[in-house]
């Protein structure tokens, strides 16, 4: 105490007559000029890139460096060398960034070819060079071909299967970005854009999320060749289109539109590609984030895309005359438009018999209705409408909730609201960790809380049934959007009972027949009612002559009135 | 896709409507009250006429192509009796909303909602409105697309049940008040069928107007089913009709009707579909209304408006003091403005409107021939 309080003294006076430096290390961001009418920039940066390639090959390999921040960066390679053309020697670079080339086809294919000397670069025979010859007089005059360098390089020096002559910087970053390597060449103002990629990769794998017991088990990957080239083998119809697109200002992302030449709708393709061509941001990593920018409604929560992991589900629809949207990177197919029964239907319809198709999406209605209505149900009968219950069963609810203290919409809300904590701690735990965080904060917490008369039995039960049945929607999305309504549905319904579930039904459904998908009213076929039926119950596999009529399809019969020839064979 | 054209289903939806939420209220017990144990011989009279009725209409209509009865107003009376005619129709819609909605309403606050007050409620169904109308024409008319099938399900259940309740003898005596009660006076039971008077206002909606006669004959057909259906059920089921004072007569069926062990009593059931299918019946009304103002007045952005129409709506539903005054503007003021307005004055315009399309084609006949000459 004597020495704390001798200590606290000699402190004092050292700060007081003493200079002690300030030992703490502090940093803070300097403020940023607010400025409240600043404007978007594409290019932040007052360095002016060029645009074109020159054919000096010194002034080429600044810009480069300076686009590319080579002297820091240290993944970007430059490699310098003298190529050698028809016995003669030109300088050159290639380009490439270390981790995404395959570093093998570059030295074998590329360098070697290029650099060494061979009959192909050294080889020069002046009458292969002559294109005309004129004899007058015994004097022999030849024209002499040009000779020009890039063909020469690109027919004879790359023995590659996919070279590209490009003229800019931008095509060059770009091809670098995605994995090529680009070969300069003094005295051209073009590069060769060479593939060489050979970044690893996820191999095709099984679907994680969209499991399906008698169907395909390739699952999309985050490569979208390899996604492409997944829809072309379950296609296998050469009027499958695959265009290439761009998105992202900064990450300039592949994106990759699909669609049946002979079947999809020529004004639903040029409203998903006038979308995709107008969206202006920076970046884009997934399909998820394309989705928002690209929906007809963003405001609302429902899904108005289809997106899918497994590339039969997406043939299916490329065949039924939609559009396909792949995203490099992202192991999701976007499918427009989607319609409300499109995310009532599970992937595994189409390889059941009709029955068990049917039933199952029979059950899924009836989950959806659990999800939205019957927390808000519970409290809106135990509070206006008791006499709906028999009594036998109103007793029950009333003697289980007798030494319940809180009011039933505080109940009920805690328990949703924990349901969704133990979801959400479910999915972001590791994953050996999750099935002990459901066990724990769904058995043991629930059955505490009874015990302790925090809630009641029924209760839980509600909260129960809820949750399965949230489960069973197919689509991650859609179920979501549930999930969240049936807060609202909760809340009005112990306002105001029925009136106020109907209230909330009436504008949910009000929203949803509102919303439309890629110019397709959500609720068809339904609401309004197309011609042909094709709805929510599959017919049989026989009986599915035509494809959705509302889509608009350029063949609207997907098979003949008689698909089953082997049994009619004279119709 | 034009937003303001609908199908054929929307339409027979958007007449049906109608006649679902009547019947919901206490249609059926004031025709009974009406003719007694011979309302359904004088309700199939009534509805032979109504179906005649509609045949001479569709009839006069033909000339008119896809015009409305605002268009056929302006040919025959200029744009002065365009306006009085509109204004006339615009006043009636809200009236019979607002007074439905405000016996709905009570009804409601009698069996569920006791402490609330009776302006909240309505307030309730008019912001459901306002803000239905503000998602636009194809919002309403598809969103009354799916609660028109379920009300008519739901009603037919609840008549299916009260089945086994039936007692022929009911309908004895079988000319109830006297067959001039039967046969005469009760043809003002016709007032029952005011869906004709939306029938005026559908045609230029329509995607398919070719398909309009289709469309008028089978929601016709459908209100009319199920008037019959109801009129049969009430009076097959009670000893004696009715006279409940506050509650409507379908709900006290409904009520007192045994749907097995475990669902003793579903009356709120029933009672969640007729919220939903009334707010659909307002929300379209305002978006009726609304058209027909934009016409008269050659507004561009009517959207706005329904803020104001749905107002109006309200006011007309505080406007009846009590219950009693309901059931006389129900039962007595709508009964002879309905007749006159729908079935005297529109088809009046109508007959006139085609002798004068008649006199003017046979002049210009006559002017083409004397030229050809």
């Amino acid at each position: 105490m004597k020495q704390n309080k001798n200590g606290s003294v000699m402190t004092y006076f050292k700060d007081l007559f003493w200079y002690t430096p300030h030992k703490e290390y502090s940093f803070t961001i300097p403020e940023a000029n607010n400025n409240e009418n600043a404007t978007y920039t594409e290019n932040n940066n007052n360095y002016e890139s060029p645009k074109n390639i020159f054919p000096k090959i010194g002034t080429n390999l600044e810009t480069i460096t300076t686009l590319y921040n080579a002297m820091i960066n240290s993944d970007i390679i430059i490699r310098e060398f003298s190529l050698i053309a028809k016995n003669k020697e030109y300088k050159a670079f290639i380009l490439y960034i270390d981790g995404m080339v395959d570093t093998k086809i570059v030295n074998n294919f590329v360098l070697d070819p290029l650099m060494l000397r061979n009959q192909a670069n050294t080889y020069t025979n002046p009458e292969a060079d002559v294109s005309k010859e004129v004899v007058t007089n015994h004097i022999t005059v030849r024209k002499v071909k040009k000779f020009d360098l890039a063909s020469y390089i690109l027919n004879h020096l790359i023995p590659q299967n996919s070279v590209k002559q490009v003229a800019t910087f931008d095509d060059v970053a770009s091809s670098v970005n995605s994995g090529n390597c680009l070969l300069f060449v003094d005295t051209l103002n073009i590069a060769f854009d060479i593939d060489a990629k050979g970044f690893k990769q996820r191999s095709v794998g099984k679907p994680e999320n969209e499991i399906v017991i008698r169907g395909s088990q390739e699952g999309f990957t985050e490569n979208i060749r390899t996604n492409t080239s997944l829809l072309r083998r379950f296609c296998n119809n050469e009027k499958l289109i695959i265009e290439n697109l761009e998105v992202g200002n900064l990450t300039k992302t592949k994106c990759a539109i699909c669609y049946m030449k002979n079947v999809a709708n020529n004004d639903l393709i040029a409203e998903v590609k006038y979308r995709i061509n107008n969206v202006s941001v920076d970046s884009i990593i997934s399909s998820g984030q394309l989705e928002q920018l690209i929906s007809d409604n963003g405001k609302f929560s429902v899904p108005q895309m289809i997106s899918t992991e497994r590339p039969d589900n997406a043939t299916n629809f490329l065949l039924s005359g939609r559009v396909v949207i792949l995203v490099n990177g992202s192991p999701y197919a976007l499918i427009a438009p989607g319609t409300f029964i499109d995310f009532i239907s599970s992937p595994e319809d189409l390889n059941l018999k009709y029955k068990f198709s049917n039933l199952l999406k029979l059950v899924r209605i009836f989950a959806i209705i659990l999800t939205l209505l019957l927390p808000g149900f519970y409290v809106a009968i135990t509070n206006f409408h008791q006499e709906l219950l028999p009594t036998e069963l109103l007793f029950a609810i009333v003697a289980s909730r007798e030494n319940i203290p809180l009011p039933i919409i505080f109940e009920i809300l805690v328990m949703e609201f924990s349901f969704e904590l133990i979801r959400e701690a479910g999915i972001r735990v590791p994953s050996p960790l999750g099935p002990t965080i459901g066990i724990v904060g769904a058995l043991i917490l629930g059955q505490a809380a009874v015990d302790a008369n925090i809630v009641s039995p029924i209760l839980i039960i509600v909260v129960a049934i809820t949750a399965i049945a949230s489960f069973a929607i197919p689509d991650y999305s859609f179920s979501f959007h549930f999930r969240l309504a049936r807060f609202i549905y909760i809340i009005f319904g112990y306002l105001l009972g029925f009136l106020g579930i109907a209230t909330c039904l009436f504008f949910h459904l009000l929203l949803l027949a509102s919303l439309n998908s890629f110019g397709y009213p959500y609720l068809q076929p339904y609401v309004p009612v197309t011609k042909d039926y094709n709805g929510l119950l599959l017919s049989p596999a026989w009986k599915r002559e035509h494809r959705a009529d509302f889509l608009n399809t350029k063949r609207p019969k997907k098979q003949p009135d008689i698909s089953m020839k082997w049994k009619f064979p004279n119709k | 896709m034009n937003s303001t054209k609908i199908g054929t289903f929307e339409a027979i939806a958007f007449i049906v409507v109608i006649i679902l939420n009547q019947i919901v209220l206490n249609l059926p017990q004031n025709l009974l009250d009406e003719c007694g144990p011979s309302t359904p011989l004088n309700l199939i009279l009534v509805i032979a006429f109504v179906f005649l009725f509609l045949f001479i209409m569709l009839k006069l209509w033909k000339p008119f192509g896809n015009s409305d009865i605002l268009d056929i107003s302006e040919f025959l009376g200029g744009k002065v009796f365009k306006t009085i005619i509109g204004s006339i129709f615009i006043i009636y819609f809200l009236m019979i909303s607002g007074t439905l909605l405000r016996n709905f309403t009570e009804m409601l606050k009698l069996v569920y909602l006791e402490k609330a007050s009776i302006c909240l409620i309505v307030l309730f169904f008019i912001i459901a409105c306002a803000a239905a109308n503000r998602f636009g024409f194809r919002s309403v008319i598809r969103c009354n697309l799916i609660f028109v099938p379920i009300v008519l399900l739901n009603l037919l259940i609840a008549f299916f049940c009260l089945f086994p309740r039936f007692e022929l003898n009911r309908i004895f005596p079988i000319f109830g008040y006297g067959i001039n009660q039967t046969f005469f006076t009760g043809m003002t039971n016709i007032f029952a069928f005011t869906g004709i008077s939306y029938l005026y206002f559908l045609k230029p909606f329509l995607k398919k107007p070719e398909s309009f006669n289709k469309i008028s004959y089978i929601s016709i057909g459908i209100s009319a089913f199920y008037l019959f259906l109801s009129i049969v059920t009430l009076l097959f089921s009670f000893a004696d009709v009715l006279t409940v004072n506050d509650l409507s007569s379908v709900y006290v069926l409904i009520r007192g009707t045994d749907f097995g062990r475990f669902l003793q009593r579903p009356d709120a059931l029933f009672i969640l579909g007729w919220i939903l299918v009334l707010m659909s019946y307002i929300s379209t009304t305002v978006l009726l209304v609304n058209h027909i103002f934009s016409k008269l007045a050659k507004i561009q952005d009517t959207k706005p408006m329904v803020y104001c129409f749905s107002t109006l709506c309200f006011i007309f539903a505080l406007i009846p003091k009590n219950m009693v005054a309901i059931r006389w503007l129900e039962d007595t003021l709508f009964r002879y403005v309905t007749i006159i307005l729908v079935f005297i004055i529109s088809f009046c315009i109508l007959l006139f409107a085609y002798f004068k399309h008649k006199k003017q084609m046979s002049y210009v006949q006559k002017g083409g021939l004397t030229s050809e000459t």
